[in-house]
């Protein structure tokens, strides 16, 4: 596919999803063949790699499992062995890969389990979102360019403090804005992300509304929220197509939806819906 | 002009700074792995919070793999003690350690305490040993 004007680039498919613990391999591995999927990152996830493995590779063989080393709470599946996405920086829930494949673009891959609000408060999420944008600027530097992607449960959606202010993830909502690169406050330069996940908002979006849902008796409830969010650098807008990002309902054999209410069935699946994208390396 | 500034000016004052005790440590792992794996103990001058000034993460580092891990952060107010740890989850789980002042320390000896635990905690010596492994598989 051609992203850019005269370069042909070569399509890498990730797959994310929180899989809340469930035993969900063969699922995932639907999921993978049915996208195509390259880079596999799953939260929560207690299936053994063995046998994930077996049901990666019973369509055709090519999965590998990644072995993790300090970061135990992101577990990574790829198409290719692990010595192209090696780890450089780690933190307990965070763990940010250089992915270096043979002849294309290389980028820096941070995927990240944010603490959940059942124990930390709005507050305290936004508080702690320096502290991931820090770490992501020390990767940053470490390799030399900032192309770097973001994806995870951050457990906040686009438009909560941590993941727009500008010591936190700066996140926007709007390519043109991420284009220029950074912003200047208080006399200190902060890189952009742009946020993709702002335009699946509500029902005029593709797809359904949200990845996660809940519902509650007090005034302010968003009942579907997007805390499994994609952000980009703007080094990297010109290799990612918003048509390539979706928030899936289904493997293509079971829906993730319950048919009674619509939202998201734990029972059935996960309490959280998969994100896929690409981008052009 | 009358130089109104104590005649005596103290450069320590009371415990050391735990920011010493770390970096001692730090400097003690490479001499242990041949400098295959080391610590390092970094200021975060613009993590700091209005009432914890002082903020350090404390990382262990691999040059040959290019890669570090930040096991944990601390942070303490314009007196040295208590400070408190900002841990990897894991750690917290192993070493059992529940609520705040399990994870803060009100002295010295405290610190030191706890930071022999973390140190010494299964995780990190299962990472190190990742980390040699993986360092040794890429020298041959």
């Amino acid at each position: 596919m051609d992203l850019n004007e005269g370069k042909w680039l070569i399509m890498t498919a990730f797959l994310f999803w929180n899989v809340n613990s469930q035993p969900r391999s063969g699922m995932i591995a639907n999921l993978a063949h049915r996208h195509e999927v390259d880079v596999i990152m799953l939260a929560e996830c207690s299936i053994s790699p063995a046998l994930l493995l077996s049901e990666l590779n019973s369509v055709e063989t090519g999965y590998h499992y990644v072995e993790q080393l300090a970061c135990e709470k992101i577990e990574l599946y790829t198409k290719f062995p692990g010595d192209f996405i090696r780890p450089i920086y780690e933190e307990d829930r965070l763990t940010i890969r250089h992915l270096k494949l043979p002849g294309l673009l290389d980028i820096l891959l941070a995927v990240v389990h944010f603490p959940s609000k059942l124990w930390w408060s709005d507050h305290s999420q936004a508080l702690e979102c320096p502290k991931l944008a820090a770490s992501l600027e020390q990767a940053e530097n470490m390799v030399g360019h900032s192309r770097t992607v973001l994806v995870g449960d951050l457990n906040m959606n686009p438009f909560e403090a941590g993941v727009v202010s500008a010591n936190g993830l700066h996140g926007v909502m709007s390519r043109k804005i991420a284009e220029k690169g950074t912003r200047i406050v208080q006399g200190r330069q902060y890189q952009f992300f742009y946020n993709p996940m702002w335009s699946f908002m509500g029902d005029a979006s593709p797809g359904p509304p949200g990845t996660f849902f809940c519902s509650g008796s007090e005034h302010v409830v968003f009942f579907w929220n997007l805390f499994d969010q994609v952000l980009i650098r703007p080094a990297l807008l010109d290799r990612f197509s918003n048509m390539d990002l979706k928030i899936l309902d289904s493997d293509g054999r079971t829906s993730f939806l319950s048919p009674r209410t619509g939202n998201p069935d734990a029972n059935v699946a996960s309490d959280h819906l998969p994100l896929v994208f690409n981008l052009g390396l | 002009m009358t130089d109104l500034w104590p005649t005596e000016l103290a450069t320590e004052v009371g415990p050391r700074a735990p920011v010493a005790i770390l970096k001692e440590q730090a400097a003690l792992l490479g001499k242990k792995t041949e400098n295959i794996v080391e610590a390092s103990v970094k200021s975060q001058k613009f993590l700091r919070e209005p009432e914890r000034p002082f903020a350090y993460d404390f990382y262990i580092v691999s040059k040959p793999l290019d890669y570090r891990y930040k096991i944990f952060s601390l942070y303490h107010g314009f007196e040295p003690y208590p400070v408190y740890f900002g841990l990897d989850t894991d750690i917290i789980g192993e070493l059992s350690l529940r609520g705040p002042e399990d994870l803060s320390a009100g002295s010295e000896e405290e610190l030191i305490s706890i930071l022999s635990k973390i140190l010494q905690s299964e995780k990190i010596k299962k990472v190190i040993a990742t980390m040699l492994a993986y360092a040794k598989a890429e020298a041959v």
